[in-house]
């Protein structure tokens, strides 16, 4: 029961924080638990990493690759309308292909939408209309039946 | 010169005023963003970042708090979206299957210890086992006990950088060092 005590409390016997009943409790345990006296100490030596120095060395070369990237980012601005023209040129062009996309799709959708025929009015004018534009050379044929037509065609040739 | 004048100064884009305050601070955002990253080259790139972010916005720092504040908040924030890029990064290299032979050891330090005679910690060692209890802690909190233990920063400082309240910084530190005695817990047991 104990064990699972000073698992929980690690952080505060590292750092020393624990009420001295508590630290009692636990200094106690450590006495009669190997175990746990091995995972306090190797706690505690894990724990000693943030006194440690981080001992990273400063590159000679930080100041000089700063200094070009500064003067490149400069660089960059002197042209600012360059771009902001770069920056708006997407959009645009994206929104010109799309209007030009629905002018298209809309002449296209125009060019086969169906006649729709709602009365018996329309109708009748819809087949007259067809008939002048498509069959009108039949008022052309000469009188008479279309045998008499067609020998009058072979006597011809 | 003090940082005021200096910020004045580089505002209007004056390199000499920025090369003295890079030098006055080139340690504490260095060693800042390696606390966070963990890596020497990953900590330096984040670092030009800050000074270039710096340069860049010198204009609008109104002076209301501390030079390094300002710093420690944009090196602590520029850090992090760094580890959120590289998480993704990691992420996407899972789909590169060729490039698992290139990795290293997720745990570096097991192979080190495998046949230790005793069970004192190496320095490095302890620094590689917090700092892989570390990565696992949620950014806030690792970003929050890291300034503390690290930098040495108070908790009111540590509120101003993380733009927070005090009690949310004590929150998180204490939440920090519990989750810190869970992770740990496992990689000590291996040794």
């Amino acid at each position: 029961m104990d064990c699972k005590f000073v698992r929980k409390n690690l952080v505060g016997v590292v750092e020393g924080q624990l009420p001295p009943e508590v630290r009692k409790r636990i200094e106690a345990h450590l006495q009669t638990c190997n175990r746990c006296t091995d995972l306090v100490e190797g706690f505690t030596q894990a724990w000693q990493a943030w006194e440690e120095p981080t001992g990273i060395e400063l590159s000679p070369l930080f100041w000089t690759r700063l200094e070009q990237r500064i003067s490149a980012a400069e660089g960059k601005r002197a042209l600012p309308l360059a771009r902001d023209g770069q920056r708006w040129l997407r959009p645009i062009a994206a929104l010109a292909t799309i209007l030009i996309g629905i002018f298209f799709g809309y002449q296209l959708g125009s060019l086969s939408t169906p006649r729709v025929i709602q009365s018996s009015e329309q109708i009748n004018s819809a087949v007259e209309q067809f008939v002048d534009e498509n069959l009108g050379s039949l008022y052309d044929f000469p009188a008479g039946s279309v045998g008499e037509f067609y020998v009058s065609l072979g006597q011809n040739n | 010169m003090n940082d005021n004048e200096l910020i004045k100064k580089i505002a209007a884009k004056d390199h000499t005023a920025f090369k003295t305050l890079v030098e006055r601070y080139q340690t504490l955002v260095i060693s800042t963003c390696y606390s966070l990253l963990g890596n020497r080259q990953d900590a330096e790139d984040v670092a030009q970042e800050v000074f270039i972010k710096v340069y860049q916005e010198a204009k609008g720092f109104r002076g209301e708090s501390k030079i390094s504040t300002w710093l420690y908040r944009i090196a602590v924030n520029l850090s992090l979206n760094w580890r959120r890029k590289r998480k993704w990064d990691r992420f996407l290299d899972i789909f590169a299957f060729w490039k698992q032979e290139e990795g290293g050891n997720a745990y570096p330090f097991e192979t080190e210890t495998e046949d230790r005679p005793d069970r004192v910690i190496e320095s490095k060692e302890r620094k590689r086992i917090l700092s892989l209890a570390l990565d696992a802690l949620p950014e806030r909190q690792r970003a929050a006990i890291t300034l503390h233990k690290y930098q040495g920063l108070s908790y009111q400082e540590i509120a101003e950088v993380l733009g927070t309240s005090l009690a949310a910084v004590e929150s998180l530190i204490h939440r920090a060092k519990l989750n810190l005695q869970k992770k740990l817990l496992p990689l000590i047991d291996r040794i």
